[in-house]
């Protein structure tokens, strides 16, 4: 078993390292009835080629932004690789997902192709008809064509005039997912990303990642630990290859992950916490006839808060199936730092630090006493060489261990800003820290993350802003437009966050029957407009949300004050027993109000 | 897949209800019809809908291709998918 060491100092010259490689390669499964096409690295590299020629000959020149608005396929994986080729800087932006939300879907495309000035969109025939009107609301887009169309100008070997790609050249720009309002260009360069990824597959501190490695992954390429860790990171290290499955299989049949790793003896996966929680509780026995997940030496688990409980759950139910825990690896990772910033030790098993809940809430992480109600926080391990990782208080001074604070981080991996937006940009990056909004504490350098500074509510690895849920829920009858505040709330011991929203309405409605409609109606529409279902909605009277003295809603004292019971009177107090577990479960919220919230 | 499953229209769409009656927990009060709507009147997540659509596939020994489905806003758009990947089938 070699482990590689990475040479090539652009993902471009990556690629031409693998072109002539005929046996690796990856293959995508789209449907369950049509076999997974495969494609080697040097096809892969042709294609590339072929359409940066393409892109070249639509009038691209280096540096121009290109959307790729794609499904998961092989022509995403051309067009990210193809603009990169051309000297271009690719902008994958996600394909509409449902009928009921082109609205709100044009809305965040719109701005994106905006903010990163794209003046060429690469569709397919699906979506190309519901873009008409992008041309008139964003002047700078002048082609929007189909991978089909873009194709037939060139020959099937036609080659793009070579560029000189260079480390501090752009090479893709990743939009932050999930909000309508106003999503960031997390800039990135081939540095950056040669930086990480040779971290993440390296020996020391890495997942060692060998000539025999093999992907499985049903992410979505246009989501960062899809697109960086499985298509990007694979080609880096010449790994065996990847098996990708259409991010919708999974959703429809979690056993198709499992199946695919068995029958690819794959040997490194990725997912977020929930996805582990689907194949515990979704898969039926009969579904896992012959499944064999021994070959499995990484199954990392980031991009959500980890429940240590889901996990263990999963190492439960697949241990007769041959999985075994110390292939999870629990990570730290966000866009501004390329991917992944920390991994535990390869070999380790996951572990939790077991925190008094009660001093949590002071901001300290003390460990629990026998008996004592306990918060389980996951050990996501080291940063990597040559990268730094420092907590900070409110004053920006470094914390010691066991003091919980904001997580903020240094080193090559490091964006280099939003894509033309220098106040935001600024707003996080300072003397070259990162500050990440997150909170979290250190043992023996070893990271603990507690949550989100930022009111940001992640629900299946989807980003949802209350601002988005406030707005939806004010829209409707009865409720005091303005006057909503919506959160997130983490139930211990189980997987997804709830969420709240809290609305206050003109007058409460009498009966109970009708107070009830009332809730459902709101709940609807945020279901409608985002996909998200809520959890409680809480219908107050004028006056009960908190406010600053200025008028601005405050979110996170709203959560602390659902918490406690003060929000929302006459719902149902719990116990002392049930008071204690209630706090104990949305501990984070009281350190989020006690360092107080960013851009609130 | 018991022989006695019934792959009309309406053997489909009254598996859908009996399946909604079970699993459901958001809108107990909704009335469900075969006009309703999985989003807008069920408050049914993506996720939700995925998981009846695999119980129905389970149900009827199927597979419904995702581009049939994805494009069903209401619950008579999931009984003609089935019905016409059931079709299809037996052709």
């Amino acid at each position: 078993m070699t482990t590689s060491t990475v040479a090539a100092t652009t993902l471009t010259a990556a690629l031409m390292d693998v072109a002539h490689d005929e046996s690796r390669g990856y293959s995508h499964l789209t449907h369950e009835k049509e076999p997974a096409r495969f494609v080697s690295y040097a096809a892969m590299y042709q294609r590339a080629r072929r359409f940066a020629a393409a892109l070249q000959g639509l009038g691209v020149q280096r540096g121009d932004r290109v959307g790729l608005i794609l499904p998961d396929s092989a022509e995403f994986i051309d067009g990210i690789f193809g603009a990169m080729l051309a000297g271009a800087i690719a902008v994958p932006i996600y394909p509409p997902m449902n009928l009921g939300q082109f609205d709100a879907y044009i809305g965040n495309t719109t701005h994106i192709l905006q903010q990163a000035g794209c003046s060429v969109v690469i569709t397919d025939a699906k979506v190309r008809p519901i873009l008409g009107k992008l041309m008139t609301s964003v002047p700078r887009v002048r082609v929007i064509e189909t991978y089909a169309a873009a194709l037939r100008g060139v020959t099937e070997s036609a080659a793009p005039v070579d560029v000189d790609v260079k480390p501090d050249d752009v090479a893709f720009l990743q939009f932050t997912s999930g909000s309508t309002s106003r999503p960031k260009g997390v800039t990135l360069t081939h540095a950056n990303l040669m930086a990480n990824i040779a971290a993440i597959g390296g020996a020391q501190g890495g997942i060692g990642i060998t000539r025999e490695a093999y992907g499985v992954s049903w992410l979505p390429l246009y989501h960062d630990m899809g697109l960086i860790g499985f298509v990007f990171t694979p080609v880096v290290h010449k790994a065996r290859g990847i098996q990708f499955i259409s991010p919708l299989m999974f959703l429809k049949r979690p056993s198709v992950w499992l199946r695919q790793i068995s029958e690819n003896k794959g040997t490194i996966t990725f997912a977020p916490n929930f996805a582990y929680g689907l194949a515990t509780t979704r898969v039926k026995e009969a579904e896992l006839t012959g499944v064999d997940l021994s070959s499995l030496v990484v199954a990392g688990c980031g991009a959500e808060p980890i429940q240590y409980g889901t996990l263990r759950a999963f190492a439960d139910r697949y241990a007769p199936y041959g999985f075994k825990s110390t292939a999870f690896l629990p990570c730290y990772g966000m866009a501004e730092h390329s991917l992944a910033i920390t991994f535990i030790d390869m070999k380790a098993d996951i572990s939790a630090d077991r925190v008094d809940a009660a001093s949590l809430a002071q901001k300290t992480a003390a460990p629990a006493r026998e008996g004592e109600p306990a918060v389980e926080v996951v050990n996501c391990g080291r940063p990597f060489d040559g990268h730094a990782l420092r907590i900070v208080d409110a004053e920006g001074q470094t914390l010691p261990d066991r003091e919980v604070g904001q997580i903020h981080l240094k080193g090559p991996s490091i964006m280099q800003g939003y894509w033309n937006d220098p106040e935001r940009s600024a707003e996080v990056l300072r003397d070259g820290w990162l500050a990440t909004g997150d909170l979290g504490y250190t043992v023996e350098g070893e990271l603990y993350v507690c949550g989100r500074i930022k009111d940001l509510i992640i629900i299946h690895g989807r980003n949802y802003h209350p601002q988005d849920i406030e707005w939806i829920a004010s829209q409707v009858e009865g409720v005091r437009r303005g006057n909503v505040i919506a959160f997130g709330v983490q139930p211990h011991g189980q997987d997804r966050e709830h969420v709240v929203v809290a609305a206050e309405v003109r007058a409460l409605p009498d009966t109970d029957a009708e107070q009830e409609a009332l809730r459902a109606k709101i709940s609807a529409e945020v279901v409608a407009a985002l996909s998200l279902r809520v959890d409680v909605v809480l219908l107050l009277p004028p006056g009960a949300l908190p406010k600053t003295s200025s008028g601005k809603l405050q979110r996170s004292k709203a959560a602390a004050m659902f918490s406690n019971g003060e929000l929302g009177k006459g719902t149902q107090q719990p116990g002392a027993l049930g008071l204690i577990k209630h706090l104990a479960a949305s501990r984070w919220n009281f350190i989020k109000a006690s360092l107080g919230s960013r851009g609130e | 897949m018991s022989v006695a499953t019934d792959q009309s229209y309406e053997g489909v769409l009254a598996k859908i209800f009996e399946y909604l009656e079970e699993h459901r927990n958001e809108r107990p009060d909704v009335a469900i019809s075969a006009q309703s709507q999985l989003v807008r009147d069920l408050a049914l997540d993506s996720l939700q809908s995925f998981e009846m659509l695999a119980d129905l596939e389970d149900h009827f020994g199927v597979i419904i291709p995702m581009d049939l489905f994805q494009n069903a806003m209401t619950l008579e758009d999931v009984a003609r998918a089935v019905t016409q990947t059931l079709k299809t089938e037996a052709a």
